[in-house]
Order: structure tokens, then C-alpha cells, then sequence
């Protein structure tokens, strides 16, 4: 389309046009010429050239794998330094011992050693006197006796 | 330093040690038995008008909370013990080294000297709530702070913003919300109890709370205090005790009334008003002495079951009067026939009694079945044959004495100890009543015979009371001390190291405190109240 406010002065006209040259465009549009294909020349001169579809296939893999690794290995620098981090003196983190547990652990242990006590004293009894010792009975004498009596 | 940390770390373990004491009480004014050292004024037992025991975190917590310790004025109190031996005491037996690292370290972080850290945080009132026991348990502890206080902790500990109003302070593993003007902790995972208390904090109630309990209107008869403990028993004695105790001057103050399924002590014959001056003028020769009212069943189910010749008959069931006093005195080993390095104890008895002339043939009727009955039921077994005493030989007024030691040597073994056993006994009329008196030892008997006639103060208490009485602490702690290089002649080697470690827990604890007085009343079968008075240990300066 012509825009009519256009009036830069080198802009030609459709009838400015030589009616010969006009016929010629035509008639090389209407019969093109058959000309070699360049195609793969230029896309090669470019950097691209035609792959089989195997050594396609093995690229893709190679990148995807390339990929994954990078991944992986990002992911581990992460896990290696958030443990680093954990365990730098900058960590914060639950102290060794809380005041909550050490006192838990306190109030717990103070039971259990005063029901030990108690368990003891309840159960405690005073030393008894050294108990005498009982007859022994005479070897010599012979229990199956009518009376008994020893060997002289 | 090290001390300081100590001293702050075990202030609320002794607290609630000093709390949880079940044997604690007597209002600030009401006269701890001794008019000469307690002004008596009138309606000493009664709280003030409007007030009550109950503590007022009850208002946030739900009504199934076990256990409650609340303590206001936390950095008066801890001033007011500071140096004190009871402290001292109570910081040996209930803090480790881990509360001492860990209260370090929170004071570390927060940048504060351990003491500031505890008046600053836990000085104006602190509530630790327990519901359910063992691994089931939940926990809160509710802080009164201002919100000065609360930025400060923020700036300093930086917690973690885990939800609306939640932050959780990760060095401590627990969580905390700020509802003016109380700092809510709970576990780091928050649990029921938390949630519950942030809602009732929050005015969002949901099922009422500890303090409308309808059990707890028993709060209102007894005097509040700066500490407060509430907890809930376990079957079978069921129900639960709440104490309250407050430090005035010298002494300790614990009031306690409690509900029971099971009372921990048998209910009374009969109600009875008796008057406990008469415990007075003990003081100088008993290391300790318990008063109760006689018992009108004849004696204790016990006796009676271990030698029934110790019951006594209708007509000297009749001639009982009000009161009977239990005394614990103490000899010097070393003063004995076959000295040794001991303090030993001897025991009093006394029952009153309302014809001198018919007690004096009772006890000795009652004494001469008592030796023939164990003579013949436990002579053989125990080795003994006790001399049976004669009383018709001897003046009513003479006082009769019977030689134990063959029966104590068949109890505790062949130490000297056993020698200084023996029963003696007498009748003594002071005033207008008289007293059955028994002793294991002589000199003790005299001593407290002379005690009993003595007058008793003028203007001693009377009162409806299941029991009342006194310890000398410090001289309990002492006897109890000299106890501990005779561990081995009384008791099986496996045991002696036990032994050893109790008594000096207890001499430990004893050394805190000069002076303990109490007395029980027991208004229903099921209730209980008791009011104790602990005169402690002066501060000690360094």
C-alpha cells in the first residue's frame, strides 16, 4: 500500500515503472528457473549439518546426562555446605542442653534417687543379732539306735 | 561467678522443693503455738476478707491441669533467701551441673549476668503448668513481662518466626507467643496444654479453667502466698493438696488444705478442742514432740495386733482425758555405762489422764500384762526374759523402772546402745490435770515430768486440731549426724551406703532450718489442713 503523506522524493510510483521490465518479472515468476539447491551448503557453512537419527538420539542423551549431573552436583555443594553450615560455630541450633531438659533431667533424677531412699528405708531392718549356731549332731552316734550312744 | 550461676539455677528447684514440702504451714499471723514468740491477733486463721489461695494463672489454665507452681515476686524472694543455708541446702540436693550449664549459657546469649536474667525474666510471676505424667505430658510456663522485655528477648535470642504471633527460640528448643503481659513457653512441638492456654490468654475460652473448679472453693479458707502449688494425687489416695507459702522476716510460712479419696492420716476418735501450750515447756528437753487427741479405741490397731495386753480395759478407756504427746529426746553415748561415740534417742509418752490415783494402777496393770505378754509370745523367738515388775511393792508416787536392754539388744544387736534401753514410768499431777507418763530413759522421764508440771504460757492457743507440734531442726540434724559413723553396728552392709546418704540429705536440709512448728486440722474424714511455721537459719555472711 502507498501511503499518500509519504513524500520522500526517490520513492517510485507504480506508474513510474518501465511496463517491459514490469512483463519480465512477471514472466520469470510464471517460469521459474530450476536452479541447485544450496541449502545444505549454507546451513553447513552456518554450523548445522544433517546427524542420523542414532547420533541424534546419542547427543540428546549426552546433554540430558551432562544436565543431571550438573544438577546432582549442584545439589550436593548445596547439602555439603548447609551441613558445613550446621555445624560451623555460626549455626544456630538447639544448645547440648537446654534449660528445659536440664531441668526434666534434674527434677527426674532427684525423684528417682529420693524413691530409692524411700524404697531402702521401707524395706530396711536392723542388723539382728549374731545368731547361735545349732548343735551339730554326733557323728558317732547312730540316729537308728533304740538309744542312741557313741563308739568307745 | 560459678556461685552466681549455681544460686540462680537452683533458685526455682528450691522453690519448689520449699513448695512442694507437704508438711509446711501457719499463717503470718496466726501464733505458732509459742505466744512468747508470736503475737497472737484476733481471727489469726482466717484470710483476709476477698482473698484467696487460688493463684491467678488458674484464670488461663484448663481445668485438667496435675500440677500448677506459681511464684510472684520471685527476684523479693530470691533476694530474701540469698545466703541463706536452706538455700544453700536445697541447691545441693536438687540442682545438677547440666541446670548450672544451661542457665549459663541462656544467660550468655541473652547477654545478662545469671541473677538479672532470672529477677528480670522469672521475678515478677512465673507459672509452670503440668497436665497428664510420664511421656504424656504437656507443659507450659507462663512469664509476666513487660514489653520492653519482650523486644529484648527478641533482639537478643532472634527466634524464628514459625506462624501468626508463634516464634520458636531454637537454642532452646521451645516455642513462645507474647499475649501483654505474659510470655507463653511450651515445647517445641507446641501441644494441647500450650494451645489451650494461649486461648484462654487470648479471651478465647473454651471449656472453662482451673479457676472455676468447684473443687478448689476450699482455696478460699486458707491464706495466699508469694508461692503457690497445686497438684493432683494419684490413686489410691486420690484427690489433691494445694499449698501456699510466703517469707515473713525469719520465718516460712505454708499454709495447705487438700481433699483426699484416702486421707494420708486416720481420721479422729472424736472432734476435739484442746489447748497445745503444754508443748511449750517440751521444747527445752524434746528435739521433738507431737500432741494429738487421745485416742478413745484404747491404742493403736498396730500395738494391738503386735501385743494385745496393750489394750486397755473400759474402766481405763474411761479414765482417759484430752490429750496424749508423743517426745523424742536425746542422750550423749559417750555419758553411757559402756560409752560410745553417739548421739542416741530416747522416747516419751505421756496420756492424759483424769484420776491420777486410778492411772497409777492402771499403768502398772497395763505395764505388768504388756512384759508378760511379751514374754511369753516373743521371749523364745527374740531370746529375752524381762524382769515382770511389781508396782504393789513400790509408793504410788515412786517412779518404776523396767530394764529393756535384752529386748533392744534382740531388735538393733549387741550394741551399747541396747544397755541404755529401758522403760520407765510414772504418774505426775501438774494443776488441776495428770499425766501417764512412759520413757525409755531415766533422765528423760525426770525432764519431761518436770516440764509437765510447769505451767503452761499464758494465752495458749486452743483449737479443734488433729495434731500439732514441733521439731528442733537443727538439733534433729545434729543427732541425726552422729548417727552416720554408727551406720555399719545397726544396719547390713548393702544398706549402709543408702543409709549414709539419706541421713546426711537430711542433715543437710536440717541445717537450713532452726525451728519447725506445726498442726493439722482435719474437718472432714476426707480434708485435711495444715498450717506450718519453719524458723530458718539466719543468712550467712561471707
Amino acid at each position: 500500500m502507498i501511503d499518500r503523506n509519504d513524500h520522500r522524493p526517490n520513492s517510485p510510483s507504480p506508474d513510474d515503472l518501465d511496463p517491459h521490465v514490469v512483463e519480465a518479472m512477471l514472466g520469470s515468476l510464471r517460469h521459474p528457473s530450476r536452479s541447485p539447491d544450496v541449502t545444505a551448503r549454507v546451513m553447513s557453512r552456518l554450523g548445522y549439518e544433517p546427524v542420523s537419527p542414532r547420533r541424534a538420539r546419542h547427543w540428546r542423551w549426552m546433554v540430558a546426562a551432562r544436565r543431571g549431573g550438573f544438577t546432582a552436583l549442584l545439589l550436593l555443594a548445596v547439602v555439603v555446605g548447609v551441613r558445613l553450615h550446621l555445624h560451623s560455630d555460626d549455626a544456630r541450633r538447639p544448645a547440648e542442653i537446654t534449660v528445659p531438659d536440664a531441668v526434666h533431667s534434674a527434677v527426674q533424677q532427684k525423684r528417682e534417687k529420693f524413691e530409692g531412699f524411700l524404697r531402702t528405708i521401707r524395706t530396711l531392718s536392723p542388723r539382728s543379732a549374731p545368731v547361735t549356731e545349732p548343735p551339730q549332731p554326733d557323728a558317732t552316734v547312730d540316729p537308728q539306735a533304740v538309744a542312741p550312744y557313741g563308739w568307745v | 561467678m560459678l556461685r552466681a550461676m549455681t544460686h540462680t539455677a537452683s533458685i526455682a528447684a528450691a522453690l519448689l522443693a520449699v513448695a512442694a514440702t507437704p508438711a509446711l504451714a501457719m499463717p503470718a499471723d496466726l501464733p505458732v503455738i509459742s505466744p512468747a514468740t508470736a503475737p497472737a491477733p484476733p481471727a489469726a486463721d482466717a484470710p483476709a476478707p476477698g482473698a484467696s489461695a487460688l493463684p491467678h494463672s488458674a484464670e488461663i489454665l484448663p481445668p485438667d491441669v496435675d500440677f500448677l507452681l506459681q511464684i510472684d515476686d520471685g527476684a523479693i524472694l530470691r533476694k530474701q533467701l540469698e545466703n541463706r543455708p536452706l538455700t544453700t541446702s536445697l541447691q545441693g540436693l536438687l540442682t545438677d551441673e547440666r541446670m548450672i550449664a544451661a542457665w549459663s549459657a541462656l544467660s550468655a546469649q541473652m547477654k545478662m549476668e545469671p541473677l538479672d536474667l532470672f529477677d528480670r525474666y522469672l521475678g515478677s510471676s512465673s507459672t509452670l503448668a503440668v497436665r497428664g505424667s510420664g511421656f504424656s505430658a504437656q507443659w507450659v510456663l507462663v512469664l509476666h513481662i513487660d514489653e520492653a522485655d519482650h523486644r529484648l528477648l527478641r533482639e537478643r535470642m532472634e527466634p524464628q518466626v514459625v506462624a501468626a504471633g508463634l516464634q520458636k527460640l531454637l537454642e532452646q528448643n521451645v516455642v513462645m507467643t507474647y499475649v501483654r503481659p505474659r510470655l507463653i513457653i511450651g515445647p517445641q512441638e507446641p501441644d494441647g496444654l500450650f494451645k489451650d492456654v494461649v486461648k484462654r490468654a487470648e479471651g478465647v475460652i473454651e471449656g472453662g479453667s482451673l479457676a472455676e473448679d468447684p473443687k478448689l472453693r476450699d482455696a478460699s479458707t486458707i491464706r495466699p502466698g508469694s508461692i503457690t502449688f497445686f497438684t493432683r494425687h494419684a490413686p489410691p489416695m486420690g484427690g489433691w493438696s494445694l499449698l501456699t507459702a510466703s517469707l515473713t522476716g525469719e520465718r516460712l510460712l505454708v499454709n495447705h488444705t487438700g481433699t483426699y479419696d484416702q486421707a494420708p492420716v486416720p481420721p479422729r476418735s472424736r472432734p476435739l478442742e484442746f489447748d497445745a501450750g503444754v508443748l511449750e515447756n517440751l521444747k527445752k528437753c524434746s528435739l521433738m514432740a507431737v500432741l494429738e487427741p487421745v485416742d478413745e479405741g484404747g491404742g493403736d490397731a498396730f500395738w494391738a495386733a503386735l501385743l494385745p495386753e496393750l489394750m486397755l480395759d473400759r474402766d481405763a478407756r474411761t479414765n482417759l482425758k484430752d490429750r496424749t504427746i508423743l517426745m523424742v529426746g536425746q542422750e550423749e553415748g559417750r555419758m553411757a555405762e559402756k560409752p560410745f561415740d553417739m548421739l542416741y534417742p530416747t522416747f516419751a509418752f505421756a496420756v492424759e489422764v483424769k484420776d491420777p490415783v486410778a492411772a497409777a494402777a492402771d499403768q502398772d496393770d497395763l505395764v505388768e500384762g504388756a512384759v508378760r505378754g511379751a514374754n511369753r509370745r516373743y521371749g523364745e523367738l527374740g531370746r529375752f526374759m524381762l524382769a515382770v515388775p511389781d508396782g504393789a511393792k513400790l509408793e504410788q508416787s515412786a517412779v518404776r523402772r523396767i530394764d529393756l536392754s535384752q529386748l533392744a539388744k534382740a531388735l538393733v544387736g549387741d550394741h551399747p546402745f541396747a544397755d541404755t534401753v529401758s522403760l520407765n514410768y510414772t504418774v505426775v499431777t501438774a494443776g488441776t490435770t495428770s499425766w501417764q507418763v512412759y520413757a525409755t530413759d531415766a533422765d528423760f522421764l525426770n525432764q519431761v515430768v518436770d516440764a509437765l508440771k510447769r505451767d503452761p504460757p499464758a494465752g495458749a492457743r486452743r483449737g479443734d486440731w488433729a495434731s500439732a507440734g514441733f521439731a528442733s531442726a537443727r538439733r534433729l540434724g545434729s543427732h541425726l549426724d552422729s548417727w552416720r559413723a554408727q551406720v555399719n553396728s545397726f544396719f547390713d552392709p548393702a544398706d549402709v551406703e543408702t543409709v549414709r546418704d539419706f541421713l546426711e540429705s537430711v542433715c543437710r536440709l536440717a541445717e537450713g532450718v532452726d525451728h519447725v512448728e506445726w498442726r493439722l486440722d482435719q474437718p472432714a474424714v476426707n480434708r485435711l489442713r495444715t498450717e506450718v511455721s519453719l524458723e530458718l537459719a539466719p543468712p550467712v555472711t561471707r
